[in-house]
């Protein structure tokens, strides 16, 4: 049966996660520049500095969610007349911070002296830190990141380029610090290392049964937003495939008895993790990868490593502004989509309709025909919201999960 | 008032536009103030802003869209899969907005179902959401490959003499709409906010050489018309697309008139202009960049207040309607800034959120408009005209 199962890597990652957030709290309180980013901001750049330091509002939401206080911080956002149609994330966030940190598991985030946000997760991102922008009067700067149909332009890396160097001419000005470049490239070595680590754990899905369960890459894609760039992410994922595949080799697995080998489209039901995994265990059925996880070490369309032999780290950084699903084109989605349903032997894919993530959701309908009428792959599509629960309905999507399963046992036959 | 407003306004297809047609000559459509129509015109060509209206069902819309996302390209799209815009040679897609981004996939991925519904020509144009000098190189780059591409797929070349020739027609353009802004704010104003609407609208449905000599008439019987809006409620109409007059004849239907507004297809987008002397990509660029009213360009939030509250001084409003189409996270996260700013300085303000196009939610937004009309003092500086 399915379940969450606290390896070694698992505790480890709670130490990581907590003493980020609370490392965080002390370095503001002793006078560091703070900086807060969307998740594909890049934050090696900060790495290149004395005394900066960054947070993540979107995983901090995501924590809370997972923590059960999503809907409260929510309502709170909603009383001050945001509306329910916005990201969850964003009112979580602003439910939080603008009552002081209030209900946060982490105790809030240290007040930012820099926003900086981006277009390429969506453009709800650059409004939502606009608003702290105008309330608090803190600079706000926006990453423009050109959408791509096919993998990134030459011309568009190098608008990125400026883009960044720009940011660092920023971030020097406002925190009166000098920039050293190599503590940035050192960091960015970091993050190679890293992703390519991970790469390593995500693969452990190819095993029959699966080593993982997408609900661990959940979890385990924590540090990838809160410590990129540090040699503690490398030492993690590594520390975390090397577990995976010992486990796997002694035939230690989540899902023993493995019918239906799932994938997962969208961001991940915050939470619902244990719930919809043991749920689905008790089923047979293992939710063994996700594209949520799957892009992360890789270019846009693609699930094959990283390689920047050629690049500087500026140009690797903004090589991959595109990686993740959003900023990118429905054939790019469906190529890296066909590759994971081949290389890992998925029996069903479950689409999940986000209502929080318009851009994620906003091509699964043509995702979903894609991969059953070219693919042959049985598909569902169900509803959730990434961190509001009141916007999912468990037994709704069960009914769903249920005949998705029977199709696949259809298609068996 | 010539009818050609009305007919252009409530209509995909109108008069002109058939003629043009009948002349050989083709249209290009495309979703966004952000496009630089000028270039497409240079070529000879007519630009041609997309609408839903007229849809009475999204039922192709949502085949590809998906839920809870803007019903407005969802409307775009179901007319397209209809065949309303076959007429089209061309059509350029732009990331106005995630959705509106997506209108170009789905629209293709529709031609599947409906074949033919796809103009021959057809170009995604990256606009930058932030005007700052490498973004303007980059946008730049992106008009060149533009008309690049029309001068290609068309055999045409866009000189500089009609690139010149028409940035000063659409200049011109610009210059008339102020005027008739001036004009509907005037005290006692002689137009109606429908009929204000319907002569902007039919601009973005019939080429700039033929509306312009239109807009001039019409400008002239409008002032020379008795003043007959006196003693109204003047409202000042903002936030997401408002291209048809539906949502206006409600607001006025309550007994208000819609004197200004700052929406897309209305007032903001004839706000500033092209350089004229010596065109060159970088010059359009920037008044295409720089046009910052529309929440999709980053950072500008100050600049679309003082917009709103140039208007509003200009036309002497007595309320502000502010209004997002459902799921819109542009318009939805700065209205509720726009009202508390507004309510603080006394001025009566509303936040909508609604469906795009047939009024599928009239009742609703009646009663909501017509208590906030109530709710806002009478007039004390304004007769009715006599």
């Amino acid at each position: 049966m399915a379940q969450f199962v606290k390896t070694d890597a698992g505790k480890r990652l709670t130490r990581l996660i907590t003493n980020g957030y609370m490392d965080n709290i002390v370095k503001a309180q002793q006078g560091a520049f703070v900086v807060w980013i969307a998740i594909i901001v890049p934050a090696e750049i900060f790495a290149g500095f004395d005394n900066v330091i960054y947070c993540v509002p979107e995983s901090h939401s995501a924590l809370c969610a997972g923590k059960g206080v999503g809907v409260s911080l929510c309502e709170k956002a909603e009383n001050l007349g945001y509306s329910m149609d916005l990201c969850s994330y964003a009112r979580i966030d602003m439910g939080c911070h603008f009552n002081q940190g209030a209900d946060s598991p982490a105790g809030g985030l240290p007040k930012p002296d820099l926003l900086v946000s981006n277009n390429n997760n969506c453009t709800l991102l650059a409004k939502w830190f606009d608003v702290y922008h105008r309330e608090w009067d803190i600079p706000h700067f926006i990453l423009d990141i050109p959408f791509c149909y096919q993998p990134q332009k030459q011309r568009d890396m190098e608008y990125i380029v400026s883009q960044f160097q720009d940011l660092i001419q920023t971030v020097e000005k406002l925190s009166g610090q000098k920039f050293n470049p190599e503590k940035m490239a050192q960091a960015w070595e970091n993050s190679v290392e890293a992703a390519k680590h991970w790469r390593r754990f995500l693969a452990a899905a190819k095993n029959k049964p699966s080593g993982i369960t997408a609900f661990d890459s959940f979890v385990q894609m924590a540090p990838t937003l809160t410590m990129r760039g540090t040699p503690e992410l490398a030492e993690h994922y590594r520390f975390l495939a090397d577990e995976t595949e010992a486990r796997v080799d002694q035939g230690i697995v989540p899902a023993p008895n493995e019918k239906y080998r799932l994938l997962w489209d969208n961001i991940a039901p915050w939470h619902q993790l244990r719930k919809m995994s043991s749920r689905l265990g008790a089923l047979d059925a293992n939710i063994i990868a996700a594209s949520y996880t799957y892009c992360i070490g890789s270019l846009e369309g693609s699930l094959d490593p990283l390689e920047f032999a050629s690049l500087s780290p500026l140009e690797g950084m903004a090589r991959v502004q595109n990686f993740t699903i959003c900023p990118h084109g429905l054939q790019l989605r469906g190529q890296a989509m066909k590759q994971a349903i081949e290389e890992m032997d998925i029996d069903g894919v479950v689409f999940a309709s986000n209502r929080s993530c318009k851009v994620y959701s906003l091509m699964q309908m043509d995702q979903q025909r894609y991969v059953q009428e070219e693919l042959g792959v049985p598909t569902v599509m169900i509803d959730v919201d990434h961190a509001d629960e009141r916007k999912y309905s468990e037994e709704t999507a069960f009914v769903r999960l249920e005949a998705l399963l029977e199709s696949i046992d259809e298609a068996r036959r | 008032m010539n009818p050609i407003f009305e007919e252009a306004a409530d209509h995909v297809d109108n008069q002109v536009i058939r003629e043009w047609k009948a002349q050989g000559k083709k249209v290009i459509g495309h979703t966004c103030s952000h496009v630089p129509e000028e270039i497409i015109s240079a070529a000879g060509m007519m630009p041609y802003r997309l609408r839903g209206i007229e849809s009475e069902s999204t039922s192709i819309g949502d085949t590809y869209f998906g839920p809870f996302i803007c019903s407005c390209p969802k409307a775009i799209l179901q007319k397209a899969g209809e065949g309303a815009f076959n007429f089209l040679d061309g059509a350029v897609m732009v990331q106005s907005c995630d959705s509106m981004r997506r209108l170009d996939e789905c629209w293709r991925a529709a031609n599947d179902d409906y074949p033919g519904i796809l103009p021959g020509f057809w170009h995604y144009l990256g606009v930058p959401h932030k005007a700052v000098d490498y973004s303007l190189k980059w946008f730049s780059e992106e008009i060149e490959m533009f008309k690049k591409h029309i001068e290609e797929h068309f055999n045409v070349t866009i000189t500089e003499e009609n690139l010149r020739k028409s940035i000063t027609l659409y200049n011109e353009t610009r210059d008339l709409l102020k005027e008739l802004d001036e004009v509907r704010g005037m005290e006692n104003t002689p137009v109606s906010g429908q009929e204000a609407m319907n002569i902007i609208l039919a601009g973005t449905a019939m080429p700039k050489e033929v509306y312009n000599p239109l807009l001039r008439e019409a400008l002239d019987e409008l002032k020379a018309r008795p003043a007959h809006h006196g003693g109204k409620k003047r409202i000042l109409l903002g936030g997401s697309v408002v291209d048809d007059q539906s949502l206006i004849s409600v607001i006025e239907a309550e007994g208000a008139v819609v004197v200004a507004d700052t929406v897309c297809f209305g007032s903001r987008s004839f706000e500033g202009m092209v350089p004229e002397d010596s065109p060159t990509m970088l010059t359009i660029a920037g008044r295409y960049l720089h046009h910052q009213f529309c929440p999709r360009m980053f950072g500008h939030y100050k600049d679309r207040m003082a917009l709103i509250k140039q208007k509003m001084e200009l036309a002497k409003v007595d309320g502000v309607i502010l209004q997002n189409i459902r799921f819109c996270d542009l318009h939805g996260s700065e209205n509720g800034l726009f009202e508390a700013e507004l309510e603080s300085m006394g001025v009566p303000a509303i936040r909508l959120e609604r469906e795009y196009g047939a009024m599928a939610d009239e009742g609703r937004l009646r009663m909501r408009i017509g208590a906030f009309l109530e709710s806002i003092p009478e007039r004390r500086t304004e007769k009715p005209a006599a």
